[in-house]
């Protein structure tokens, strides 16, 4: 075996016009794969996040205004939902979690100096950060169970706020000129992206909210328990609040319980779809390589045909012949994959660097990807450099010993 | 018993309509340590009788027998494996390998036989030294001579000490002094006890060897011994 890849790097470095040509054609092809596939996941990414919300099977529930009379009540009723329903709600044995979310646009938010910082207010549960997907920066502590209870003075602030304000965990801002201490920091999105207002919210606790304010709550979230599916959840979040604000259940205007779920996945599904389409054309490219590499090999057997009946003379069986030319061809794919995995690596390195626009997110190499690619590679380099091996091994040693040099 | 059997060989191609028997019922003993040249004019199938001989080729029909082995009933891998380590194969053109150097070239045989690289490398170059090369060992064949590169293809050829070598026209490539150094290399491979059979054109080759076999359309048409005083042919007398 050594011997043989000895020989082989010995072949290969003797034609070395021919292997560079095999492996640019593998490199090419690998770097298609990975490249498109890393844009296509970059893209996917930054749009899942941006509607994390939706992905999720987190249910919004946001109170309208009813249609119909129900028991002696007139029609076209306004909705509101208060503090005590949602402390019933999360007692359904359907749900699992749930947050309100109250929301104040027009407070002073300052620093401890005075200066005014352009933030919001949103008053929510303990909960409310997990539903969100919201990522904390380190040191940061979540609003917790506690600090509902206890009507904290605390808050935890978007990244972009405590950037323009110079806050950090500890410090100090006033609403309204009521200080509250920063207990947690919203962690920057990957790629440097401002997901609209998010980033400059001021979430305090809800009943901290109320003491403050008589707002009516814009929403409530609430995450189903385990095996609830969301026509189920929304079945019993709208019998409940009918019971609760006594409205026709039927009354599908009373509130509003958004469904994504078609959206959600004919989205993902677009996405998918992007993705394996990229994949798919670098696959081609990889496709169009290996067959250069099997016209490479075809091109050496014929070459060497009397090479291979001097070996045939001097003793060598026909599958010695043809793990020649296998390893050959593997030899070469395999470097060529290695290359080109390496500088796949490089090009999404300095795509990040150079920084693309912010749609097309940040190009991965995902794992997946990378051991796609590999597993395509391997079945085609197989294919590649079966047939001309196969070929070169079939030769009789008279025949292969007539060829012209 | 002979180291060689052939009853009744043909090789017979066909192309076209033409056809042609390349060897037309052959048959042949050949002793070992027997120094033979096979002479005849060009298209006679001489090289076709090499060939057949060295497993190149399979005949058409008829029998050969080599050192206890029946040929045409070997699958590929036995052929292989006889002509790895039963016959040394010389020809016109050296048939050496370009991007090889000298003594790599004469390590291949012992690759395919499997042996392990310290043996391959010492026994190669003690090959090259036996055919005057051990200065010439890591240059690749366009860094050589005719006769050196000719020389090289006998240290491959002996490498795996066959029972018999074949030469299909050594020396035809070569220039006279290149050639006498070839033609007297084999004389001393005869005298160590070796088996040689000889393609030639070349009378100075052929009066070398102890037995000259003619032949004509693929038919032997004259075998005629020269030196009866070998113990040799005293025994084939005999038979
Ligand atoms: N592959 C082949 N197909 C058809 N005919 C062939 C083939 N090989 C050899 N022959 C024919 O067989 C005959 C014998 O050829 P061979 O090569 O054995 O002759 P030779 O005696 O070695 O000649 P030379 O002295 O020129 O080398 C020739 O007539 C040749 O044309
Ligand atoms: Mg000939």
């Amino acid at each position: 075996m050594i011997p043989m890849l000895q020989q082989i790097v010995q072949m290969l470095f003797a034609h070395r016009l021919r292997s560079l040509l095999a492996i640019t054609a593998v490199v090419w092809g690998i770097v298609s794969v990975l490249v498109l596939m890393a844009l296509g996941e970059g893209f996917y990414q930054i749009n899942a996040r941006q509607f994390s919300l939706l992905m999720s099977d987190t249910q919004l529930a946001l109170p309208e205004v009813t249609s119909k009379p129900w028991k002696g009540r007139p029609a076209r009723r306004e909705i509101s939902f208060t503090e005590p329903e949602f402390r019933l709600l999360e007692k359904q044995s359907a749900i699992k979690a749930v947050s309100v979310l109250y929301q104040k646009w027009d407070a002073s938010v300052t620093d401890i100096t005075g200066h005014t910082l352009p933030g919001y207010i949103r008053g929510v549960d303990n909960h409310y950060i997990d539903m969100r997907k919201i990522k904390l920066a380190a040191g940061s502590r979540n609003i917790s169970r506690h600090d509902i209870n206890r009507h904290s003075r605390i808050t935890v602030i978007g990244w972009q706020l405590a950037q323009q304000g110079g806050l950090s965990i500890g410090d100090k801002l006033r609403v309204n000129g009521i200080p509250f201490i920063i207990t947690g920091i919203t962690r920057q999105s990957e790629g440097g992206m401002s997901m609209g207002r998010e980033d400059n919210q001021v979430l305090i606790p809800s009943s901290t909210f109320t003491d403050l304010w008589s707002d009516k709550p814009v929403q409530v979230m609430v995450t189903p328990a385990p095996g609830i599916s969301g026509v189920v959840l929304r079945k019993n979040l709208l019998s409940f609040f009918a019971s609760q604000k006594h409205f026709d259940p039927s009354d599908k205007r009373a509130m509003w319980l958004p469904d994504f779920s078609q959206d959600v996945k004919f989205f993902t599904t677009l996405l998918r779809g992007i993705q394996l389409f990229l994949g798919a054309s670098g696959a081609m490219t990889l496709a169009v390589g290996a067959l250069g590499v099997a016209n490479i090999m075809f091109l050496s057997v014929t070459e060497r045909t009397r090479e291979i009946g001097v070996r045939l003379a001097i003793g060598a069986t026909p599958t010695n012949i043809l793990v020649q030319f296998l390893l050959e061809g593997g030899m070469l794919v395999s470097i060529g994959t290695v290359i080109g995995v390496a500088v796949s690596y490089v090009l999404i390195l300095l795509m990040n660097q150079m920084g693309l626009p912010d749609w097309l997110g940040t190009p991965v190499i995902s794992v997946d990807a990378v051991l796609m690619a590999l597993s395509v590679t391997v079945v085609l380099a197989l294919l590649a450099s079966f047939f001309p091996a196969r070929r070169a091994a079939n030769l009789i040693p008279v025949t292969a010993l007539s060829a012209r040099a | 018993m002979p180291l060689v059997k052939l009853e009744g060989v043909t090789k017979h191609y066909e192309s076209g309509d033409e056809s042609v028997y390349a060897l037309d019922d052959v048959s042949l003993i050949i002793y070992k340590g027997e120094f033979l040249s096979i002479l005849g004019p060009s298209g006679s199938g001489k090289s076709t009788l090499m060939n057949v001989l060295g497993c190149l080729d399979k005949p058409t029909s008829g029998f050969y027998q080599l050192d206890d082995h029946d040929v045409s009933t070997l699958s590929c891998n036995q052929l292989a494996a006889i002509r790895n380590n039963k016959i040394g194969f010389i020809f016109q053109s050296f048939n050496l390998l370009e991007y090889a150097t000298a003594l790599e070239n004469v390590m291949l045989p012992l690759v395919y036989a499997g042996v392990n690289i310290k043996k391959r490398r010492a026994k190669a170059a003690e090959l090259l030294k036996r055919v005057g090369l051990e200065d010439r060992m890591s240059h690749k064949p366009n860094e050589l001579s005719g006769g050196q590169k000719q020389r090289v293809a006998i240290a491959r050829a002996l490498v795996n000490d066959p029972q018999i070598i074949l030469a299909d026209e050594p020396t035809g490539a070569l220039d006279s002094k290149s050639g006498a150094e070839i033609e007297a290399l084999f004389s001393e491979l005869h005298h160590e006890g070796r088996t040689l059979i000889v393609v030639t054109h070349d009378i100075s080759l052929a009066r070398r060897t102890k037995r000259i076999i003619n032949i004509k359309d693929g038919k032997v048409v004259e075998d005629e011994i020269l030196d009866r005083s070998s113990a040799i042919y005293r025994r084939r007398e005999g038979d």
